[in-house]
């Protein structure tokens, strides 16, 4: 029973992971563009959110209307301004400029907020739980965030599916030069591409805060995370990606109940063990 | 047919990378007329279409459309001025299901005859497969939908390209009546083939390419099979 | 034109001159030890190793076009070789370091086996994670310290010299003599026919493939070298700083992301730029080190507006302006009447 209560904590942390990855993937299947910064973005989402709790004094759930538009609009901001003139055949420019704004986010906010841990205050949420019989029970902040994850990744599946954007979307990824002659600007497209991803991590960026501390330097290991369940789960899945998350949070939480220390190291072998075995991902299909 | 002809190149040219592909290219097109465009693999008539659309930039000379220059104009404003693509090859939204396709080509919001209704009216076997993914269609069904994609804008010019390429014979006739009939409202249109048969039925000129200069240009009857095919090989 | 009045070569009196300085330079740093003091041994001797792993890392990057953020892995590797092997057989360190590489490069065989998998920036940050797991899984063996790491053994220690100044002579030494062979063996494989290859599969790959080029084959002796001279590197940092610990062993930081700055400010893709970059790098630490983090952050904010404004770095915007080339690498076509 242990166990159980181990694989429904890590399934919970899976849903987060997998909003890191749905935002990569997002911007991948869009414009194949790969941001080495995504993590340091997640992590300045959690730093905003902690200005905005202590300067407002609001919980951080609320502080996600706020947060989440503005990081949707540096994302937009980003893109047209930076990753746009990096797009091309030579694919060394957007990984060398994402690398660099990840040292600048990381260091930027080194500077504003110094290396203390930090942690979102949730208040009594944080210790409630449900019980379900005598020995399972369920945090209700864990339960309450894989909720979010899994509708902020229906929405998401809706506006790409149902929307005239989401089509649109679809028709540039699909080809940029005839989505163009089609009347798209896909420099505003991928802008698009790119805030919606950033929105969608900023959930999760804030989320994960209330549950463990974050440091400027928390960014890298949350981009690994999000790219550990794109290709746990196969690329260019939505669905595949959120079990891609829940697998990868799974594996940790199991890892970690072995030995604290052996938590992070479990997800990445995992992750080799998947590309040894089957680079197209566990629930991807085969290109 | 007014003063100003609809399209109008000047001194056009254009490159592929290194390699020029367009020399120097003048062309007229008037409203209502439907200009074939001949010549054999790699004249430069792919090019010429994308130059008009904003693929391709144009280094030398100028595009106007109604006495209008768009020479600078981006590639996604055009769509808003009147021009739409039938690309070589199709070139569908693979992910996208035929009526999205559809719907994708009436994002310019043009007026005018075409929508989902009409189209559905010119090809019923698309209506019959409105939400069939893009994958599934024949190659003669999946040229109508980029037919009607490119018809949804409205366009005061449609640019044809290689519309017979990899389709049946058969199919092929029936892709050229529906065309016979979408211009016959005085669409203005230009459509490259590399087979002069059928182009020229349809044609009310007849324009010859050949390693990027148009050397024949006229009335389809004025010109004999010999004309054409020497000009067409060069010999 | 007649074809006999047509020449290439690789020559010109540019060349000529830069290899004449090339030579001076490594005279004043070959006799470095009878003239200059412990200090600028001990910088030089940083120098050098970072001009090792800058050349190696555009070699693997610039040339074969495998962006790879995750170096740190083959130093760490080349670290804990040097360390492991002077503990536990009391081989010379440097002996060790040299089987160390060995060892690392045939491991980075099974690696690329992985990694390869993945293109572009997904081989990026594979290349990360597997760093990542060497650092953590270093944690957990006690046997080389795990988390605390491990110190070199003293007598290791000794067998560079009895004195501190004796040793650092000899690391210093080693670490030119490293580089050296590190330059002339990136300066052979791009004239082989492995450069060549690596050429044609710059310009286009597909075309280099159905041209006969095994462009997999060709990434991979590029990684492989990459793996041998970046651990051999590697093990002669932490031979000078005497105790490694996973943390700094496998540090993204300190072996790869600074390394990326100095190749890319220098201009990647190019011979020369490393090593501008490096001497670049060298001469503004001293004065901006102190900064810390605004000092990264410049570092990084540099390194953007060089990719989007200017991808080939300082060299690149040299060489392209005068059409200037230091060294013999490239072919330039003469005719008669240039010649």
């Amino acid at each position: 029973m242990v166990w159980l209560n181990t694989v429904i904590q890590g399934t919970m942390l899976g849903g987060l992971y997998a909003m890191f990855a749905i935002g990569l993937s997002l911007i991948f299947g869009v414009m194949k563009l790969v941001n080495i910064a995504h993590g340091d973005l997640i992590v300045l989402s959690a730093y905003l959110a902690l200005v905005i709790t202590q300067t407002m004094g609001v919980d951080p759930f609320v502080s996600l209307l706020i947060v989440v538009p503005i990081i949707a609009t540096v994302g937009y901001l980003l893109q047209r301004g930076l990753f746009n003139r990096t797009l091309g055949d030579d694919l060394l420019p957007p990984i060398l400029v994402s690398f660099g704004l990840s040292i600048i986010i990381q260091n930027g906010v080194l500077v504003a907020f110094s290396g203390d841990d930090r942690r979102l205050q949730a208040g009594p949420l944080e210790v409630a739980s449900l019980r379900i019989g005598d020995t399972v029970a369920i945090g209700l902040l864990p339960l309450l965030q894989f909720v979010i994850a899994v509708a902020v990744i229906v929405v998401l599946h809706l506006l790409i599916r149902r929307t005239k954007t989401g089509r649109g979307l679809r028709a540039v990824s699909d080809d940029q030069a005839m989505a163009q002659v089609m009347g798209f600007n896909n420099r505003h497209m991928y802008g698009v591409a790119m805030a919606l991803s950033l929105g969608i991590t900023a959930v999760a960026g804030v989320l994960i805060a209330i549950r463990g501390n974050f440091d400027p330097s928390a960014g890298p290991a949350r981009l690994i995370y999000g790219f550990e369940a794109v290709i746990i789960g196969g690329v260019g899945n939505i669905w595949g990606t959120l079990l891609g998350g829940i697998v990868l949070g799974v594996v940790q939480a199991i890892g970690g109940a072995i030995d604290p220390r052996f938590q992070i190291l479990a997800g990445h072998l995992v992750f080799l063990l998947v590309l040894a075995l089957r680079p197209s991902g566990l629930f991807g299909v085969k290109a | 047919m007014g003063d100003t002809p609809l399209l109008s190149l000047k001194g056009l040219s254009a490159f592929y990378g290194d390699f020029q592909a367009l020399f120097d290219i003048d062309l007229d097109i008037g409203g209502g007329q439907v200009a074939a465009m001949v010549g054999a693999n790699g004249a430069g008539k792919s090019t010429l279409m994308q130059s008009l659309v904003g693929l391709v930039a144009v280094k030398a000379g100028s595009i106007s459309l109604s006495g209008e220059d768009i020479t600078r104009v981006a590639a996604h404003h055009r769509v808003d001025l009147g021009i739409a693509l039938v690309p070589e090859g199709r070139r569908l939204f693979v992910s996208l299901t035929v009526e999205e396709n559809l719907l994708i080509g009436a994002r310019s919001g043009r007026p005018g005859p075409w929508n989902l209704g009409a189209i559905y009216g010119l090809f019923p076997m698309l209506a019959e497969r409105r939400k069939a993914a893009i994958t599934t269609l024949s190659g003669g069904q999946q040229q109508m939908v980029a037919i009607g994609r490119a018809l949804m804008s409205n366009p005061d010019l449609l640019l044809c390209d290689e519309l017979s390429l990899g389709l049946a014979p058969i199919v092929v006739r029936e892709i050229y009546s529906a065309l016979r009939s979408i211009v016959r409202d005085g669409l203005s249109a230009i459509v490259v083939e590399q087979d002069i048969q059928q182009a020229t039925q349809i044609a009310d000129r007849l324009y010859c390419m050949r390693q990027g200069r148009i050397v024949l240009g006229g009335a389809p009857h004025q010109f004999s099979r010999q004309d054409i095919a020497a000009s067409y090989f060069g010999v | 034109m007649k074809s006999n009045s047509v020449s290439a070569t690789r020559h010109s009196r540019t060349t000529h001159l830069a290899l004449v300085f090339v030579g001076v330079c490594a005279l004043v740093f070959a006799s470095a030890p009878l003239w200059a003091g412990a200090n600028i041994l001990r910088l030089l001797t940083d120098f050098f190793l970072y001009l090792s792993l800058a050349c190696l890392w555009n070699f693997l990057v610039g040339y074969a076009g495998l962006v790879s953020i995750g170096q740190q892995a083959f130093v760490g590797l080349g670290a804990y070789g040097l360390f492991t092997l002077s503990r536990y057989t009391g081989l010379n360190p440097l002996v060790s370091v040299l089987i160390a590489s060995v060892v690392v490069a045939a491991l980075s065989i099974p690696f690329a086996a992985l990694l390869f998998r993945l293109k572009g920036a997904y081989f990026a940050i594979s290349s990360w994670v597997l760093a990542e797991v060497l650092r953590l899984t270093a944690q957990f063996i006690p046997q080389i310290g795990g988390s605390s790491g491990m110190s070199l053994p003293i007598e290791a220690a000794r067998a560079l010299g009895a004195q501190p100044a004796v040793r650092f002579t000899t690391i210093y030494l080693a670490a030119f003599i490293a580089l050296l062979m590190i330059l002339s063996g990136i300066y052979f494989t791009l004239q082989s026919r492995t450069g060549l290859a690596l050429t044609a599969i710059r310009d286009n790959e597909l075309a280099a493939r159905s041209n006969g080029v095994n462009a997999n084959r060709t990434k991979l002796i590029v990684y492989v070298l990459t793996a041998f001279g970046t651990a051999a590197t590697g093990g002669l940092i932490f031979l000078q700083r005497l105790r490694v610990t996973p943390d700094s062993a496998f540090s993204i930081s300190d072996w790869t992301a600074l390394v990326i700055f100095m190749v890319v400010i220098g201009g990647v893709g190019t011979f020369e730029g490393p090593i501008i970059g490096a001497v670049l790098f060298f001469l503004l630490r001293g004065t901006l080190a102190d900064f810390g983090p605004f000092y990264m952050i410049s570092l990084g904010a540099v390194a953007i507006l060089i990719m989007i404004y200017n991808p080939r770095g300082l060299w690149g915007h040299v060489r392209d302006r005068w059409h200037l080339q230091l060294l013999p690498l490239n072919f330039r076509i003469l005719s008669k009447q240039d010649s």
